[in-house]
């Protein structure tokens, strides 16, 4: 059944496939790959949330810590030293390494804030070490204090609320960003469906033709079956007659050609002889020759007097002529040659087929004659267009009837079996018997042919 | 009589103008404690009850908008436990857990500061233009110090009145 399928529609519908797949999976991994980078940006922007929430508290325990060991000093400021700074100088280092991922503003200016910081009390300890503990008094309440104040209550808060700003613009960036993922992947879901639906229309459509296909050309095996059946059951086996060697073969085409010939013993020693061709091929050509079958049988067996080809032509064309046109209401019509053989070795022939070839013994040669007149079924009466010849038959002289599927056998480079190499093969087999003349002429036909397209009949009558 | 009138008249008016023309530190104040400021503050007299928010920290800064910096000396000395005690009615223990709550809750960002003596207290203020400072008002060095005595409720010290005597 995948066989009555074009290759190049089932290409197509491959293609497309692979296609829709390939479409499929880019969405998938688009979607993957925008998933995990914004799990990644709002995992780090969670992390800084967490890790400046922790470091506010380090840096207003600092603060406060500072403010109460100089406010509950016993001694004068310039001699109180200031908390460590080195958990704050870590806690900015660590944010330092995230300002790097996170790139924000307010952060940048709250580390150099802290750095600051840092470096006031490192040199207010400084002082407070030289003794010049009015210096360090002076630049704790100008520089330190009021650093502080603004670390604590603009800077730290300002960074803060950008971070968690920057969260919920990562979350909601996120959340955007998934319901389009979902509204693509639904999107692209449906248009997989409505392709799928579509490719299962077409298939379906592929499938129901080549079905139909195949039943035709199963009915038209069948019908073949049957023309053949029709055109080789009704060929004649007896070809005995005395003082010829007669023998006939037909190689039958993929599809039935509508060749004929027919072979009638008669009691006077003679026998009727036709072989022809109807024009067209299949079962409506096996049943235009077996209607001429039918009545070059009936019309043989009638025929009274001296017999004449020519009468018998004529009274089967009209036959013929009617039945096609007047009944079937058919075009088709026929060539056919008929002869007369007789017990003395002459040979009379009417009708409009291919030539006859002779091979003369005596002469080692080879006459074509031609048959002029015209193919039956085309008019009327073909009377006056037709008319007997006569040849007589030497000992070991051998006549050939062929129809035009020998001679037009065309090979691989389409040059034709012709009547040269007919002629050869003829004289090439005149000294074996006529069955197997015209057996070995056919079977070298058929094997130049490249194809089988139309019958191979010969029919050979050697005298012996 | 008349005469005798006239005479305890001019003696009066002698001792008046005699009053006047002395400069502070020549009157009586070796007992007083003094209220200095940066000698650029505007403000030159104070109220008990300003002076009170300010210490207590209900008043953070100057009509200047500068915050205050509030500058003691150190505890145990005379001059800041009778400041304490007779402007806020404070212990020092009471002053110094007072401020410590404030910063913590976070109602106060910088508390008092302790200048070492009033040397030191007389430096700093001189270079810190929003501080405040309580020192002895012997120990406020005269001329141009870069200070300012505040008057309070309007009596300056060694005053009549001036309610920060020991």
């Amino acid at each position: 059944m995948l066989r009555a399928l074009s290759v190049s529609r089932f290409w197509s519908l491959f293609t497309l496939l692979f296609v829709l797949i390939a479409f499929e999976g880019g969405i998938a991994l688009w979607v993957l790959a925008n998933f995990n980078r914004s799990v990644t940006e709002l995992r780090t922007m969670q992390n800084a949330g967490m890790q400046i929430d922790e470091f506010g508290l380090l840096l207003n325990n600092f603060v406060k810590e500072m403010k109460v060991s100089t406010g509950i000093a016993k001694q004068g400021l310039g001699s109180v030293p200031l908390p460590s700074t080195d958990a704050l100088a870590l806690g900015a280092r660590q944010l330092e390494l995230l300002e790097l991922q996170i790139h924000s503003a307010p952060l940048s200016q709250l580390l150099a804030g802290v750095n600051s910081l840092v470096a006031a009390v490192q040199t207010y300890g400084s002082d407070l070490t030289a003794g010049h503990s009015d210096d360090a008094m002076l630049a704790y309440i100008q520089t330190i204090e009021p650093l502080a104040n603004r670390l604590v209550s603009a800077d730290f808060p300002d960074t803060r609320s950008a971070i968690l700003a920057g969260v919920a613009r990562v979350s909601e960036a996120n959340r955007r960003a998934g319901s389009s993922a979902r509204q693509m992947l639904v999107i692209s879901l449906l248009a997989t469906l409505a392709v799928g639906l579509f490719l299962g229309r077409l298939i379906w459509a592929a499938l129901r033709q080549a079905a139909t296909q195949e039943r035709e050309l199963q009915r038209r095996a069948s019908e073949l079956a049957i023309a053949r059946s029709i055109q080789t059951s009704v060929l004649p086996r007896n070809f005995s007659v005395p003082g010829f060697d007669v023998g006939a073969v037909m190689l039958t085409a993929d599809e039935v050609g509508g060749d004929f010939y027919e072979f009638r013993p008669l009691r006077d020693g003679g026998a009727w002889v036709a072989v022809g061709d109807v024009t067209g091929h299949g079962l409506r050509a096996g049943m235009v020759m077996l209607m001429a079958q039918s009545m070059f049988a009936l019309l043989s067996e009638e025929e009274q007097g001296e017999p004449s080809p020519t009468r018998l032509l004529t009274r089967l064309n009209r036959s013929l002529f009617h039945n096609l046109r007047d009944r079937l209401g058919k075009d088709e019509f026929m060539t056919m040659v008929v002869a007369r053989l007789f017990a003395d070795g002459r040979v009379v022939y009417a009708g409009a087929h291919t030539d006859l070839l002779v091979y003369r013994k005596r002469d080692d040669r080879v006459e074509r004659l031609p048959t002029p007149g015209l193919w039956l079924g085309l008019v009327e009466d073909v009377t006056d267009a037709t008319e007997d010849r006569e040849i007589a038959l030497a000992a070991g002289d051998m006549m050939l009837f062929h129809t035009d599927g020998v001679t037009e056998a065309r090979d691989g480079q389409g040059q034709a079996f012709d009547m040269g190499r007919l002629g050869d093969r003829l004289k090439e087999w005149s000294g074996v018997g006529a069955a197997e003349a015209v057996e070995r002429i056919a079977q070298t036909a058929r094997d130049w042919a490249s194809t089988t397209a139309d019958d191979i009949s010969l029919m050979a009558i050697k005298r012996r | 009589m008349r005469l005798g009138r006239l005479a305890c008249g001019g003696a009066a008016l002698l001792a008046l103008t005699a009053l006047t023309l002395i400069p502070a530190r020549a009157f009586s104040a070796r007992n007083d404690i003094a209220l200095v400021v940066h000698k650029s503050n505007p403000m030159s007299d104070i109220s008990s009850a300003e002076l009170r928010r300010i210490f207590l920290g209900d008043e953070t800064r100057w009509s200047t908008n500068d915050r205050i910096t509030i500058l003691l000396l150190p505890p145990g000395t005379e001059e800041r436990e009778m400041f304490l005690h007779s402007v806020l009615k404070m212990s020092d223990d009471d002053f110094v857990r007072h401020w410590i709550s404030l910063v913590f809750q976070g109602e106060a960002s910088a508390g008092p500061k302790t200048a070492s003596s009033a040397a030191s207290m007389t430096k700093l203020v001189a270079g810190l233009p929003a501080a405040v400072g309580v020192l002895g008002a012997a120990d406020v060095p005269s001329g141009d110090s870069g200070l300012k005595v505040l008057r309070i409720d309007g009596k300056a010290p060694g005053e009549d009145g001036y309610r920060l005597r020991r």
